[in-house]
């Protein structure tokens, strides 16, 4: 049996073939008898033990905590865009046509920046252009918080739950941050965060919704390290400063290798929440050197590929690879 | 139920509109295809276990950015095969501590629980163990389009989809990938006509 005869039994197998092909293949002995060979095995590979009960309840059950952490995370993003929304009018009113609103908003917000702040660590931002600028304050009012805003003399407890759940489901710096915000943050200081970063999550939206299409396909040209030099050290793993921006091909390999390491050894922090499909498999942020410029990217090792790959932000297009080299023991 | 008669994609919506139960039906759906994936690629029950888990929670996590663009099973095995092979890294660079003195187990260093039908059909058992070890031997990339086609039933074009090749590469790596499973069973004739010195190439 040759190549192609072999070829040919194993895509006659999966179903594979046009109907001349198959013709053409049932009419091979040495290929039907191959097919048969194959749906031995086919049925070996196939024939797996059945998941213990318990196990499959413990993944389900594990699977369906991280989809309630999840639910209240969505939550919170949601009252948080609208209150983001109700904040940005506020806070301009505020300063000049109704200081008496002064008290009840210093608190709310607060509280408003402090979700903010835990939904800029990482929750969702992609959706958050879609919710109405446009909208009076009013009107939020009216259909999100019926209860809460309207009632100025003091955040309900509806408002002051978002704001736990946020809190919640944020992990520990995101903790901090709320608390001390919460407690510390002047009316100012939250009008001005709270203007500045709905100024930045619509312009992340805005970035989004116009389908950004920059894709950049260049290798990196910067100033190659002579340690980083192909020509120089061949294929082999070069030692990485991990501090240092990325400007070759081998570097971006090294370092997300290193990543890798770093994750198996459990020392990788939260990886970054992104809004690129979850099979980049995303470890870290990074500078890399593109066409002379510093260009942040996200990195993402592909272990199926053995590549290492620098992914655009905007896009999650892959902008330039490296070599994914073997991982040292921890 | 009614949430028995929903397609993936009905529940999925749901899921994504936070319905708990649409996403506790998806997960119940897809869980022993996904363990099915696992065992195959990561080998041992505990990391099959482990690594289908991890594969649950990363489609939970993952959920909203399913944009239906493939089948529902397409993605959520793509994301069980990353993390089997994730798995199998890990596993890889773990101390292995083997017991002096007694047989070596033929899955990867990880001895299996003792199976409860084993006295029932002792020669599936041999089988499994057989085609756990040739699959422990198998790189991982055939390994994976191979699992994927004969475990998790995706057709050429949905592994090519998963895998990000062409499917002119995963038609190679299933057909090498099977003819190393098959030398490595012993099943296949050892004749002059078997072309093992020159096996298909990647396109």
């Amino acid at each position: 049996m040759n190549d192609d005869q072999f070829l040919l039994a194993n895509a006659y197998l999966d179903g594979e073939l046009t109907n001349d092909e198959r013709r053409i293949a049932e009419a091979d002995p040495a290929v039907m008898a191959e097919v048969e060979s194959l749906r031995d095995l086919q049925a070996l590979v196939g024939d797996v033990p059945e998941p213990e009960p318990e196990a499959r309840e413990a993944a389900i059950d594990a699977a369906m905590a991280e989809f309630a952490r999840r639910d209240v995370a969505m939550t919170t993003m949601t009252t948080m865009t609208t209150m983001t929304t109700m904040t940005t009018t506020d806070a301009t009113a505020a300063t000049s046509v109704r200081p008496a609103n002064r008290s009840f908003s210093s608190r709310y917000l607060a509280i408003a920046a402090a979700v903010v702040a835990i939904g800029l660590l990482g929750v969702i931002v992609a959706n958050v252009g879609s919710q109405g600028d446009d909208d009076s304050a009013a009107d939020v009012a009216d259909s999100d918080f019926p209860e809460s805003v309207t009632d100025e003399a003091q955040p309900t407890e509806a408002t002051a739950d978002a704001a736990d759940d946020a809190v919640d489901a944020g992990d520990a710096a995101a903790t901090a941050v709320a608390e001390e915000m919460s407690d510390e943050m002047s009316l100012e200081m939250a009008s001005d965060m709270s203007s500045d970063m709905s100024a930045e999550l619509a312009d992340t939206a805005q970035d989004t919704s116009s389908n950004a299409t920059t894709v950049m396909t260049a290798e990196p040209t910067g100033d190659i390290d002579p340690a980083y030099d192909t020509a120089q050290i061949g294929d082999r793993r070069p030692a990485i400063d991990v501090e240092a921006p990325i400007t070759g091909d081998l570097q971006l390999g090294a370092f997300g290798t290193y990543l890798l390491e770093e994750q198996f050894a459990g020392r990788l922090p939260a990886t970054p929440n992104t809004r690129c499909p979850p099979e980049l498999n995303i470890l870290d942020e990074k500078d890399i050197v593109l066409n002379g410029t510093d260009t942040d990217v996200y990195i993402a090792v592909q272990e199926i590929e053995q590549r290492v790959l620098a992914v655009d932000r905007q896009t999650c297009s892959p902008v330039v690879d490296g070599p994914l080299f073997t991982p040292d023991a921890p | 139920m009614r949430t028995y008669d929903r397609t993936d994609d009905e529940l999925v919506t749901a899921a994504q509109q936070g319905d708990a139960a649409a996403m506790d039906q998806l997960l119940r759906r897809h869980y022993d295809r996904v363990h099915a994936v696992c065992r195959r690629i990561a080998g041992g029950t505990r990391d099959a276990d482990d690594a289908a888990q991890e594969a649950m929670i990363r489609v939970v996590r993952n959920i909203d950015r399913f944009d239906g663009r493939s089948a529902f099973g397409t993605w959520v095995y793509r994301i069980a095969t990353n993390t089997a092979l994730d798995e199998l890294r890990k596993r890889k660079r773990r101390p292995q501590l083997h017991v002096i003195g007694t047989d070596d187990d033929a899955d990867g260093g990880h001895r299996e629980p003792a199976d409860e039908f084993a006295h029932r059909n002792v020669e599936a058992v041999a089988d499994r163990l057989s085609i756990d070890a040739a699959l422990a031997e198998l790189p991982d990339e055939f390994k994976a389009a191979v699992v994927m086609r004969d475990v998790g039933d995706l057709d050429y074009a949905e592994i090519a989809a998963v895998v990000d090749i062409p499917i002119g590469t995963v038609k190679s790596r299933i057909a090498r990938g099977r003819r190393i499973l098959m030398d490595q069973l012993g099943n296949r004739e050892t004749t002059s006509e078997r072309p093992t010195d020159n096996p298909p190439t990647e396109p």
